[in-house]
């Protein structure tokens, strides 16, 4: 490393947010924090849990506290005011609980509504209605944000978990999802001919692999525009609601075994809690099924980011004429955090398990999810917050970014299914004991 | 901006809130009710699942479903 990479190292946002990540997972792991506050559940005919359920003691510190860290970290690296952060970051966090008085009513739960579509809709509207004040820009740190949350969400990705579903799991959500992920960049680039190549690869990310948490993780490693995650992110959620509720009848309707009817819906429905709630309608079987499929495909997002990261450092971003990229400009040009978001996963699936139990870190990873979802939540206003309806129409594309939806979400259902039936129709594989009783 | 229009941006605001509030309040059990909503809304209804978890960490019924597969291991 030359002095300007030593220097990148407090200088650069990528690496603060490594830093930070593991600021906070360490307080997670090491004990100093036992319980993150989050927003209570709450129903609308009782008002009464919500008022009671918040702990604004508990919120306040956990607000000085992230604060503190990003403030410092914009500090060090010097390139805003931190005073101008301050008051700006509050409002952005106050918003974030608002979002998530949203959120946890119980019936938006049962629709699967998450958090993140309450965020950006409630920066959408602010942002579109009356406006952001200029002093609340300076803690639109979008990037920063998410970059952070997805280094602690890589300690949720506990390569152990992928032996439990073993062979059959892996064949169905790591066999299916890289040709898913390859047809649709095939299909947006040269068939729609989108020439908004991020959105093409945050969409098919978002279609194959995990939703939102993919399509957040896809933008990072792209450097998408806010835009472009704003309508990859709309489209997953609405689509992911459907599914939830017509899958299981295709299931039904088509007489597959709840074993091979779950692993589809697993392979195919784009967030957890809408699997497992689709599957469940089919029996516990299914319902187990589908989750653990859609458990392992989540594990693939690191790697998924690493080589969307590559390949458009060594590809996308290269001028044509130009020769490929040496390594020393790759690295350049590499967006550091994924090493964090991989270290993170490394760190909790071979050094935090074997030190502490599974049980532990179980318990200990419901902590540090928590942080996540409000860096999130923050940074999924912050994107509504610097979106405005014009420029989302101009990104449509005449309809481009649907079509590529569909088409390669119906090509995700089509194939997931033949590959599940090869695998867990028992006509090729025999299937183990403990996935047939 | 001038005071019309931010008059007209703070109705537009809370416009939108409102639909929000009258969605969660009204319409969305409404459906799930009637079962209008489908089979699985009312299913969550009745069970009180909890369906928005986006990732597999912030859902309490996979780490159930993993203990129960790693059981027969033990």
């Amino acid at each position: 490393m030359n002095k300007s990479s030593w220097r990148d190292l407090i200088k650069l946002e990528d690496w603060w947010a490594i830093w930070l990540g593991f600021i906070l997972l360490g307080t997670v792991f090491l004990g100093a924090v036992e319980s993150v506050p989050k927003m209570p559940g709450w129903a609308w005919g009782d008002v009464a849990a919500l008022t009671s359920g918040i702990h604004f003691g508990s919120l306040i510190v956990l607000a000085v506290g992230l604060c503190v860290l990003f403030g410092g970290a914009i500090a060090v690296m010097g390139k805003d005011r931190v005073l101008s952060f301050v008051p700006g970051f509050f409002v952005i966090f106050l918003l974030a609980c608002l979002t998530y008085v949203f959120a946890n009513e119980a019936t938006v739960k049962h629709y699967g509504i998450s958090y993140a579509f309450w965020a950006v809709g409630l920066g959408l509207l602010i942002a579109n209605t009356v406006g952001v004040p200029a002093w609340l820009q300076p803690a639109i740190k979008t990037e920063f944000y998410i970059k952070t949350g997805l280094v602690i969400m890589g300690s949720g990705i506990l390569f152990g978990n992928i032996l439990k579903f073993g062979a059959y799991g892996l064949a169905i959500a790591w066999g299916v999802t890289p040709i898913v992920i390859i047809f649709m960049w095939f299909f947006g680039t040269r068939v729609l001919k989108m020439v908004n190549k991020p959105l093409v690869i945050i969409i098919a990310t978002a279609t194959s692999v995990c939703g939102v948490s993919a399509a957040i993780a896809a933008a990072a490693a792209s450097n998408a525009k806010k835009e472009d995650l704003t309508i990859a992110v709309g489209m997953t959620l609405i689509f992911t609601v459907a599914m939830m509720i017509f899958m299981p009848i295709l299931v039904a309707q088509m007489g597959l075994s709840p074993l091979l009817g779950g692993a589809w819906m697993g392979g195919t429905i784009d967030a957890t809690g809408a699997v497992g709630a689709a599957g469940a309608v089919l029996g516990p079987e299914a319902e187990a099924a589908a989750i653990i499929v859609k458990m392992i495909q989540n594990i693939l997002i690191g790697v998924v980011a690493f080589c969307i990261a590559v390949f458009w450092v060594t590809r996308v971003d290269r001028d044509a004429d130009n020769e490929r990229p040496g390594m020393a400009e790759v690295w350049k040009r590499f967006p550091k955090f994924i090493l964090g978001f991989l270290a993170a996963s490394l760190v909790a699936s071979f050094v935090m398990i074997p030190l502490l139990g599974e049980d532990t870190v179980s318990s200990m990873l419901k902590q540090t999810k928590t942080i996540r979802g409000w860096l999130f939540t923050m940074a999924f206003i912050s994107i509504g917050l610097e979106s405005n309806f014009k420029a989302m129409a101009a990104q449509m594309q005449g309809g481009k970014p649907m079509t590529l939806y569909l088409v390669g979400q119906t090509f995700n259902i089509v194939l997931t299914l033949f590959i599940a039936w090869l695998v867990l129709s028992g006509v090729l594989f025999p299937l183990p004991p403990s996935l047939v009783n | 901006m001038d005071t019309k229009s931010t008059f007209q941006g703070w109705l537009r605001l809370a416009l939108g809130l409102g639909v929000a509030l009258l969605l969660i309040s009204t319409v969305l059990p409404w459906l799930a009710e009637k079962g209008y909503a489908g089979h699985v809304i009312q299913e969550n209804v009745r069970t009180d699942r909890d369906a928005s978890a986006l990732f597999y960490t912030e859902d309490d019924r996979t780490w159930e479903v993993l203990k129960q597969i790693s059981k027969p291991d033990e």
